[in-house]
């Protein structure tokens, strides 16, 4: 625990030293959703009714989910950013000289970011409910299961960001790849639209990721449908079986690039 | 043993034998120069025995530790001192870059702040504690460097060109507290440096590397050091043209 929170302090600090980031991220949530507030207003909205039983419209629908995709970009790129980040500024020989395992300070380096984007989530869907007039379902039974949601959300995307991680370590740059996965996961999870929208075949592949259960029960308890039981265990299980696999992958990696000696280069 | 133990030391990059068949001791209280040119095998070495490179073959050992099979506990026993002048979080203050190092390194909060004021005060940096890295010059930050090297008040030091962004005055203050520490805390320092004064002023041994090979290993006290310089040289020469003899380069 003194790790972690020696991480949490640390990246709070050098967050907090650049002062017109907070503001500025409040400000950029603001506009965008201001941009689907209006989008909305041209959306046909008995079509997204006969396909989506859920309140809130358009607007709803789309905020909730580019809150949980905002969550998923930090979760998926701040493992690897972090990792390239200390590697281009010099600090990662001396982080991985430190007695403390690999795994936990490539697990520790993107808490923070995590955190910070699990809040600003929270600030755009309350902004949504403040300054747009959304309709949220705010019984204590729909939060619950919200909460527990965005826990098993946060743990699968902190699976497939360490995966990424590793293959930082080993190819060094993998924006690219990081930008197609979030792309693909935005158009498949039903971001912005319901999947019943896309062809037959690429549904069916949309109805099994895990991401796409996440946002269907984070919608369903914010905005009143229904929850399936079966979503939500599917999204921990997932999480269970995929974390633990992505450090493996992630100890391989660092065991390879000791073994070709580029471990701290980038 | 306490200190460093390195036994058939081998590491190939592609095409470039990095280190061939290196062995040496580096025992307690003992301070070691490993001289070479640029791109003998010294940083190579150095970090093999920081963990962030794993030798193709050979044992190393640091107090007594196996770098590759106890990783941890082998980190937990050396403080490593990176030339590069940007292995600290500039926008974090000195005193909470080695507050941060203490805690990776095991401390309780409070040890660690207790142990980064001591060592802050110990490498003249007391004043500057609470001011942003991005501050400091290029010799406050290897001063830092080195008071991140000794938080954990570890048996075995790694040095990795520590003076190479130090003026005189400050090298040759970092040259005293090397003896010190392994006069007093009975540390084993490993030393890269391509500084040959250096490694004759503070140096109980010098080691010479050249083309990953240990070429020369030579007791640093009465050794005739216009001798030493040629061995060096002749170092630099194989390692840059092929074949130059110490005597042709004495000649």
């Amino acid at each position: 625990m003194n790790v972690v929170a020696a991480f949490l302090r640390r990246d709070f600090r050098i967050d907090t030293s650049y002062r017109a980031s907070f503001a500025l991220r409040s400000f950029s949530i603001l506009f965008f959703l201001a941009l689907y507030f209006y989008l909305s207003r041209i959306v046909d909205e008995s079509e997204l009714a006969t396909r989506e039983h859920l309140s809130g419209g358009y607007f709803g629908y789309a905020a909730v989910g580019l809150a949980l995709l905002s969550v998923l970009q930090v979760g998926l790129a701040s493992f690897s950013r972090k990792l390239r980040e200390e590697q281009t500024t010099g600090t990662f020989e001396a982080l991985m000289a430190a007695p403390a395992s690999p795994s936990l300070i490539v697990l520790s380096s993107a808490l923070y970011d995590l955190i910070r984007a699990l809040f600003f989530a929270l600030v755009m869907i309350g902004a949504a409910v403040a300054l747009f007039g959304l309709k949220l379902e705010l019984q204590p039974a729909s939060l619950g299961v919200a909460t527990v949601t965005l826990v098993g959300a946060l743990a699968l995307f902190a699976a497939v960001g360490v995966a990424v991680a590793a293959f930082t370590v080993i190819f060094k740059q993998t924006a690219a790849l990081l930008g197609m996965v979030v792309s693909v996961l935005a158009l498949l999870g039903g971001v912005y639209f319901p999947i019943s929208l896309l062809p037959g075949p690429i549904e069916q592949v949309a109805t099994i990721l895990p991401f796409t259960w996440a946002l269907d029960v984070l919608r369903a308890s914010l905005l009143g449908g229904d929850i399936r039981g079966l979503q939500v265990a599917g999204l921990f299980v997932s999480a269970m079986l995929l974390l633990p696999a992505a450090l493996v992958g992630f100890r391989l990696a660092v065991r390879r690039a000791q073994r070709t000696g580029t471990l701290a280069q980038y | 043993m306490d200190g460093i133990r390195i036994r058939n030391i081998r590491k190939r990059y592609r095409d470039v034998q990095a280190l061939d068949d290196i062995s040496f001791d580096v025992g307690p209280g003992e301070v070691v120069a490993l001289l070479g040119p640029n791109g003998a095998g010294k940083t190579t070495l150095i970090r093999i025995l920081a963990g962030t490179v794993l030798a193709d073959s050979g044992d190393a050992t640091v107090a007594g530790h196996d770098v590759a099979r106890a990783g941890a506990a082998a980190r937990r026993s050396l403080g490593l001192m990176i030339g590069d002048e940007r292995s600290h979080y500039w926008r974090l203050s000195g005193r909470r870059n080695l507050a941060f190092f203490a805690a990776l390194a095991g401390m309780p909060r409070r040890e660690g702040a207790a142990r980064a004021q001591l060592l802050l005060e110990e490498v003249d940096l007391a004043q500057a504690a609470d001011r942003r890295v991005m501050s400091y010059s290029s010799g406050m930050r290897a001063r830092l460097s080195l008071a991140r090297a000794l938080l954990a008040n570890p048996p075995v030091l790694l040095f990795d060109e520590p003076t190479r962004n130090l003026d005189p005055l400050a090298a040759s203050r970092f040259r005293q507290t090397t003896t010190r520490l392994a006069r007093e805390q009975q540390a084993g320092i490993l030393f890269a440096t391509h500084n040959l004064q250096e490694a004759v002023a503070i140096a109980n041994r010098i080691l010479v590397v050249s083309a990953g090979k240990l070429v020369l290993e030579e007791e640093a006290h009465g050794t005739d050091p216009i001798r030493l310089e040629a061995a060096f040289l002749e170092a630099v020469q194989t390692h840059r043209n092929g074949d130059v003899t110490t005597d042709e380069v004495l000649a």
